[in-house]
């Protein structure tokens, strides 16, 4: 299977992320869903965990592919954190399979904020997520 | 009073501040001694005509001489301000090694390196097309003493090491490391920062030629460290930055400078952190931290020991030379995990490389999850973070 398929795999809408995390009522049962979230990423494969594909700025070792497919973009990002892998799935959940415009216009602080996720630390809890959208932003306009 | 109640930081509310490998707390003398200068003493040093300002280049060089005094040196004129280790570690590579190193001289760190005794020696290698050399570990991140001994025989010219390992706390042999590395006539410096809270250092018995540290790991302000150099390369200094308060005569022709160490000490100084950092050597030294001391050796055991009690957690680094620093990784888990989750408890640990990548590639992991105790930290502190990680553990395996 090539990467691409692999990227294309990735199938949860933003419907399901907020259904998901909004009938959690404690910080317990948040992480909880967003580690399941995690777990429905594709699987990224051992041998693509690669130094040339690793995003730097985040505290857990996190790999992206991107790929262009009829003005569509999409991505595969893996990571060995359950939390980060959920954060993924959210990010994936906007910007998979959208136009490059669709992308950079996406306001990934201003999501996370409505999800309520992280209540007041959003910004230092979300500084990895925002170093992988950059990769991406900098792999679109490249 | 307790030594705990001194710190206002514990007074806000729940939080468990298992990261004072990080920055210490500051105890209310050292934050009242701040206060007071703003409020009643604020001149500045050495320049003044008037009493206040002479009352304080008095102080300010008595906590000079205290200093000194503190790490085993008996001369005040040793002690240069800095803003911290980093900048101490930095001074050294600059205003020594720009002279003194040159093409195909060899440097010589330990892999266990925090990046701010590793990044500089590794730079200044590059721009003098010089060698660099990084000394393996073993896995419990001790020394290859074998391997060090086979890089000393290449006659480095600098030889940096680190007194204790920030990642893992191990202590190392800096004396003997020195001793060895000074017999193949290199210059040494020793990198104190995770030191100079738990050790007690002797600059004059360990013998290295530069000695670096900073204040907000000994209970002292952000923003102010020291850097030691010794009698023997003090004329191999020359100055980095130009301005005032370095000089003691300019004219349109040339300037000449002020001696050692005042020529290093360019602009008006950190004034404020140097009287905190006064106030924290005398925390340092008081009687109750002195006792609070004599207990940290059984709590770092007895954290240890309720750390191998859960299975699937590996202890990093030598547990029976340490300064208190618990490194750990859990199998299957990640470390960013566990922190994000420990937070969410008010756990206050430090997750990740702890700016020591080369050595966390050496140990083949990615990262760590660092607990660091001080002088505050109690029974209680270790019970509430064993609870909170056995919670944390067990949402990860649901």
């Amino acid at each position: 299977m090539t990467f691409l398929h692999l990227a294309k795999q990735f199938s949860i809408s933003p419907q399901k992320i907020e259904q998901t995390l909004n009938s959690t009522t404690s910080w317990e049962t948040r992480y909880r869903a967003l580690m399941l979230l995690g777990k429905a990423l594709p699987a990224f494969p051992e041998h693509a965990k690669r130094d040339e594909n690793r995003v730097l700025g985040c505290e857990s070792n996190v790999w992206l592919y991107a790929y262009l497919e009829d003005d569509k973009y999409y991505f595969a990002i893996g990571s060995d954190a359950k939390i980060v892998k959920g954060l993924i799935a959210i990010l994936l959940s906007k910007i998979n399979g959208q136009s490059q415009k669709d992308i950079i216009e996406f306001d990934l602080q201003q999501y996370l904020t409505d999800l309520k996720i992280f209540g007041q630390l959003s910004s230092s809890r979300t500084n990895g997520l925002n170093a992988i959208r950059n990769r991406v932003v900098d792999y679109l306009s490249n | 009073m307790s030594l705990r109640s001194q710190f206002p930081f514990f007074q806000q509310g729940p939080i468990v501040y298992l990261d004072s490998a990080a920055t210490t707390q500051k105890p209310q003398s050292v934050i009242d001694s701040i206060t007071r200068y703003y409020q009643h003493e604020n001149t500045t040093v050495h320049r003044s005509a008037f009493s206040q300002a002479s009352a304080l280049t008095d102080k300010y060089e008595s906590i000079r001489a205290n200093v000194a005094s503190f790490i085993g040196s008996t001369h005040a004129q040793n002690i240069i301000w800095t803003k911290g280790t980093t900048d101490s570690i930095n001074l050294a590579a600059m205003a020594w090694g720009n002279q003194n190193i040159s093409s195909d001289d060899l440097i010589v760190v330990l892999g266990s390196e925090h990046h701010a005794n590793f990044v500089p020696w590794q730079q200044l290698a590059k721009l003098k097309n010089a060698h660099f050399k990084v000394v393996n570990v073993l896995p419990n991140g001790d020394i290859d003493l074998s391997h060090f001994e086979s890089l000393m025989l290449l006659q480095p010219k600098l030889v940096a090491i680190q007194h204790c390992s920030n990642a893992l706390g191990n202590i190392y042999p800096v004396k003997q490391l020195v001793e060895r590395a000074k017999k193949s006539g290199a210059t040494t410096l020793v990198d104190g920062a995770q030191a100079i809270a738990h050790v007690q250092v002797n600059v004059e018995d360990i013998g290295c030629d530069f000695y670096a540290f900073s204040g907000h790991k000994m209970y002292g302000p952000t923003g102010i460290g020291v850097l030691y150099v010794n009698n023997r390369i003090k004329h191999q200094l020359t100055p980095v930055q130009f301005g005032g308060e370095m000089i003691s005569h300019v004219s349109i022709e040339k300037t000449e400078f002020r001696p050692f160490p005042h020529f290093l000490e360019t602009g008006t100084p950190n004034i404020a952190g140097i009287i905190g950092l006064g106030a924290a050597l005398e925390f340092i030294q008081s009687k109750m931290f002195f006792e609070a001391s004599k207990s940290s050796a059984s709590l770092y055991q007895y954290l240890i020991n309720q750390l191998h009690d859960i299975g699937t957690v590996r202890v990093l680094g030598n547990t029976n030379k340490n300064i208190g620093v618990v490194s750990f990784v859990v199998e299957d888990e990640s470390a960013s995990d566990i922190g994000a989750l420990l937070n969410e408890q008010h756990i206050a640990v430090r997750c990740g490389h702890h700016c020591a990548m080369p050595l966390m590639t050496a140990l083949g992991i990615s990262g760590t999850v660092r607990v660091s105790l001080g002088c505050y930290n109690n029974k209680g502190d270790i019970d509430l973070f064993i609870t909170a990680l056995n919670k944390s553990l067990s949402l990860l395996t649901l």
